[in-house]
């Protein structure tokens, strides 16, 4: 038997125009067929009624709800009410709602669509405030449009977070764009290092030598005066790209880094159904990227909209630690035994040693919001639940790698 | 058994890359040996290594039967000879074994240092020469300026050399009746006491060693006892036969033929190119000339990467010598890298086909340290010792002079790049002996340098100063004096003995410092910060550092990122597999090999 989901990612394949970093599965919504967008929708949210009839939850009970892409806001009001009010009916009561949302296509008729159905949070993708920059990376909002759609954002009573990318120069430095950010009422931060991804423009004009990064020290330095300033207005790192006062994290990608089961639904979406005990595989279902071959296939068309792969107990261990690791809570001990009938200091007795010094006592879960899965009464953590510190994320991959090797070295089983 | 009158032996001498294995194709299609449905590119040579690297490494034959414009069926025995200057003992023997060479030129490029060597070699065995022009069919092709090169740098008669396109099969015809009518037939005969050479041998996993020969006087048949009359050994044949595109039994070889025979020879070492194969009972009064043992020049450790494929490493390398004579080795250690072996190479293509082999045929993950010279020291007690290990170094104290072996290097260049070129020769310690112009454009220097200078650096910089142009060629003359020392390298302050080298000391320094810097370059950063050090005895003469790594992590990864999140790790764990403890360090497999190559990139 799967744990049954308890959280739902809605993927929206649109954006207004293609940034020239991107390489996620979107596309310009003005070069889309006529109908697409709206057939997607009723497609999708046909997608979840399967999915949830197959897997659960009963009765609507999903804990967070994420739309995300792409950019959501893109759609045509009509359209995005119609899938928000879509979810809403399939949805009881989420204790966090997100919507990804970019300055360019926020407006007071979207947030009243949102705030209507009950969304809470919004993720506002800023990357940056430097209007060159912006430009350089074919973004179409400027810092003054972002500082208008944060502004009502925020007067709309939605906890927002922003996206910053780093590793790029810019006008006001990353630590001077995240203060004014703050100062106008953000709460929470994800700061991602750029990824050069292969085939996208930007790659290109990399290799060709004609972008500008930052160097690794310059970075660093950047880095530094981020976390300093974030420490001072009482965030903290609690994820390896994501920085938010203690009770302010994302719950919806705090499932996926405990590895709890979730749904995904839309074109390029995944879904992972983990082994509620053990023994057994899970299940991870990924939607078919290409948006037309996708709605056919949600037609019953062509075959199943989705593949689906069975992630073998050793497979899932790893995922549960490669996941778990990246955040200051590190993976949990009871969910752990519970799914694989052992802890990480069971599995990983050398790769835990080696990394000691770089180790330190877990976080306690965040428990106010009482109706998410991970919460619990605010106890104390047991004693050898161990998360990375700083130092320690930054070097994730070298420990998972020791992990992966010492894994590899023992049969399959916990002892 | 054929008479001699019909029987034209020849080979195919070229610079590489001018086309021979791909006329060889041709000549095996147009006389129908193989349906030509049936063949594959380049048939002659099947090693994958060759086929990739588009090189010959061993030579083979193959007897095509031909009937000529005359009515007659002619036997055709062609020799492919290899095309790199490592196997150069291997083409002159293939050379001795024909009456006629065909001279390939590659209209495009014209002649070049191989073209005149292996020529001056088949010149030098009495061999009929064609010049043919190939790869006609190419827009580049310049057959004009080709013809006038074969007149005033080969000086042969341009009228006489054949327009071919070994590609497309274009004057193949006429090249036969050529060969017909140029190439003389064998002249020796039957009544004469056997004398055949050994051109080439290779192992059989069914069959043991196939020795390939020549027969000049006599014959052979199965049953008959035979010496080996360089290396005294005798054996009886169990059977002979020729090379078509497999082995075809035959009831004897007589004079004049190319064939095979199976004698109950257990290693292809037991027997060596270039010796002569008689009558036990009634022996020749001389072996053929030109026999020469092939020594190895270049030494290098083996180590598997793994400890325990010790074994399998063993083995590999155990089966590699069955096909491969000049190939040496024995058991070594090393306190970074554990058990392994000492090799000895003919030059460092040899050296890079022996790693690739065992890499590829025998799935060995290994190391080799840098490659060196032996050289040959005299000891104060008097002695005289030959070293080439780094690790048997005897300390300048002890050391009264030494001596390396020294090269006669011949380089063909246009023009405009001898200024660089000379520059490169006088920094890798060459001397001019002669620069002489072949034609209004080109220019052959001939240079004295040390072998030892060749080892590093060298190839890449020939290539990038002429970008491409020269061609380079070599044979070792003998030994002179040097300054030898032994150059340490310390990583994280401990020595590493497998990355020692053996150097010229006044270069040391310059040495050390590029040694580091390389190192810098291929050795990843790890979690603290690693010094790497070159010293000569205690003296610390270059530094470089590694910085611990900052940042190594997937920025995001969600629900959408988790699968190819966990295979790209997965990659890197195998990539990792790759890598060597040395003390607390991990080094790659490429922190060995940077040692010993240029990489642009890692030049500042
Ligand atoms: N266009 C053209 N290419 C040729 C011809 N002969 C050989 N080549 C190409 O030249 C390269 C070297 O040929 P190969 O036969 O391996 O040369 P070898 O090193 O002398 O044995 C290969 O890429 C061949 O395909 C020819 O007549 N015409
Ligand atoms: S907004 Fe996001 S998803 Fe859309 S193109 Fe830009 S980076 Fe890609
Ligand atoms: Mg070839």
């Amino acid at each position: 038997m799967f744990a049954p989901p308890r959280s739902l990612y809605v993927h929206v394949p649109f954006c207004r125009s293609k940034c020239a970093y991107c390489d996620f599965a979107s596309a310009p919504l003005a070069e889309a067929p006529e109908g697409l967008a709206a057939a997607l929708v009723d497609a999708t949210l046909h997608r979840i009624d399967e999915l949830v009839a197959r897997f659960g939850p009963a009765s609507g009970g999903f804990s967070t709800v994420y739309v995300g892409g792409g950019t959501p806001t893109v759609l045509p009001r009509p359209l995005f009410a119609r899938l928000l009010e879509g979810l809403a009916r399939r949805v009881v009561s989420p204790c966090e709602w997100t919507v990804e949302a970019n300055p360019e296509s926020l407006d007071r008729e979207a947030l009243a669509i949102m705030r209507g159905v009950g969304v809470s949070r919004i993720s506002l993708g800023v990357q940056s405030l430097d209007d060159a920059l912006l430009r350089d990376l074919s973004r179409p909002a400027s810092a003054a449009v972002t500082e208008a759609a944060l502004a009502l954002a925020v007067e709309a009573g939605f906890s927002v977070s922003a996206d910053l990318i780093a590793g790029l120069p810019r006008a006001g430095g990353l630590a001077g764009e995240a203060a004014w950010l703050l100062d106008r009422g953000v709460c929470h931060l994800s700061v991602y290092d750029l990824i050069l991804e292969e085939g996208t423009p930007l790659s290109a004009r990399a290799a060709r030598g004609e972008l500008a990064l930052l160097s690794e020290d310059e970075a660093l330095a950047e880095r530094m005066r981020l976390e300093s300033l974030l420490i001072a207005r009482g965030f903290r790192r609690y994820e390896v790209s994501n920085y938010a006062p203690p009770e302010a994290e994302s719950l919806h990608n705090l499932a996926y880094w405990r590895m709890d089961s979730y749904l995904g639904a839309g074109p390029g979406a995944v879904s992972t159904l983990v082994q509620g005990e053990v023994p057994g595989a899970s299940l991870r279902l990924e939607e078919m990227r290409d948006p037309e071959s996708y709605l056919r296939a949600c037609s019953g068309e062509i075959a199943n909209p989705a593949t689906e792969t069975p992630i073998a107990p050793r497979d899932a261990v790893f995922e549960a630690l490669m996941m778990g690791y990246r955040t200051v809570f590190g993976p949990d001990h009871a969910a752990f035994r519970a799914r694989f009938g052992c802890t990480p200091p069971e599995l990983l007795p050398r790769s835990l040693a080696a990394w000691s010094s770089r180790l330190v006592p877990a976080a306690s879960w965040p428990g106010a919001r009482a109706s998410w899965p991970g919460a619990r009464p605010p106890v104390p953590r047991s004693a050898d639940e161990r998360a990375l510190d700083g130092r320690g994320l930054d070097l994730l991959n070298r420990f998972l790698l020791d992990c992966l090797a010492e894994l590899e070295e023992r049969s399959p089983s916990c002892g | 058994m054929r008479d001699p009158a019909f029987i034209r032996n020849f080979c195919i001498i070229a610079h590489i890359d001018h086309g021979k294995s791909t006329l060889a194709d041709r000549f095996i299609e147009k006389a129908r040996v193989v349906d030509s449905r049936k063949m594959q590119d380049q048939m002659l040579d099947n090693m994958d290594i060759e086929r990739e690297r588009g090189i010959t490494i061993k030579s083979q034959a193959v007897a095509l039967e031909y009937e000529a414009k005359d009515g007659k069926t002619y036997t055709l025995n062609l020799v492919d000879t290899p095309g790199h200057v490592d196997f150069s003992y291997e083409v002159s023997r293939a050379i001795s074994a024909c009456e006629g060479a065909l001279l390939l030129i590659d209209a495009t490029q014209g002649v070049e240092a191989q073209t005149l060597s292996n020529m001056y070699m088949a010149l030098e065995h009495d061999l009929e020469i064609i010049p043919v022009i190939n790869k006609i069919d190419m827009p580049a092709a310049d057959i004009a300026e080709t013809r006038r090169q074969i007149e005033h740098e080969l000086g042969l008669d341009p009228e006489g050399a054949l327009l071919v396109s070994g590609k497309l099969g274009t004057g193949v015809d006429e090249l036969f009746e050529a060969i017909v009518e140029r190439i003389p037939a064998p002249r020796h005969k039957a009544e004469d006491p056997l004398q055949a050479l050994i051109f080439d041998s290779h192992y059989d996993p069914y069959r043991g060693v196939i020795v390939h020969l020549r027969v000049f006087g006599g014959s052979i048949v199965p049953g008959q006892r035979i010496r080996l009359m360089n290396s005294g050994a005798e054996y009886e044949v169990e059977e002979t036969g020729k090379f078509r595109i497999t082995l075809a039994k035959t009831e004897g070889l007589g004079p004049g033929e190319v064939g095979y025979i199976i004698a109950g020879i257990k290693t292809v070492s037991d027997v060596r190119v270039g010796d002569t194969v008689t009558d036990a009972a009634r022996p020749a009064a001389s072996a053929l000339p030109g026999f020469k043992e092939v020594k190895p020049v270049v030494f290098s450790s083996i180590y598997p990467m793994d400890a325990a494929d010790y074994d399998e490493l063993k083995e590999g390398l155990e089966k590699l010598k069955l096909n491969d004579a000049s190939l040496v080795y024995e058991k070594d250690n090393s306190v970074a890298l554990g058990f392994g072996f000492r090799c000895g190479f003919l030059g460092l293509l040899h050296l890079e086909v022996v790693q690739e082999r065992l890499e590829r045929e025998y799935d060995q993950a290994i190391i080799m340290t840098a490659p060196s010279v032996r050289y040959r020291i005299k000891l104060t007690s008097g002695e005289t010792i030959f070293i080439d290990n780094p690790a048997d170094y005897p300390g300048p104290s002890r050391i009264e002079a030494a001596e390396e072996p020294y090269i006669k290097a011949q380089i063909i260049t246009p023009l405009a790049y001898i200024g660089n070129l000379n520059t490169l020769c006088f920094d890798k310690r060459g001397t001019l002996v002669s620069q002489n112009h072949l034609d209004e454009r080109r220019v052959e220097l001939i240079f004295e340098m040390p072998l030892a200078e060749v080892l590093f650096d060298f190839y890449d910089k020939l290539k990038s100063t002429s970008r491409g142009y020269a061609s380079f060629d070599y044979e070792v003359i003998g030994y002179r004096p040097t300054k030898l020392a032994k150059l340490d390298i310390l990583i994280n302050d401990k020595p590493v003995d497998a990355l020692a080298q053996l150097v010229y000391e006044p270069n040391a320094y310059e040495r050390a410092r590029k040694t580091c810097e390389r190192l810098q370059g291929a050795i990843p950063r790890q979690q603290f910060k690693i010094p790497i050090q070159g010293a000569i005895g205690s003296k610390i003469i270059a530094r470089e550092t590694i910085n611990p790594v900052r940042k190594d992590v997937l920025a995001k990864c969600y629900g959408g990122d988790i699968t190819r999140k966990r295979k790209l790790l997965e990659k890197q764990k195998e990539g990792k597999k790759r890598m060597k403890m040395v003390g607390d360090v991990e080094l790659p497999q490429e922190a060995f090999l940077a040692v010993l190559r240029e990489n642009e990139e890692n030049e500042r």
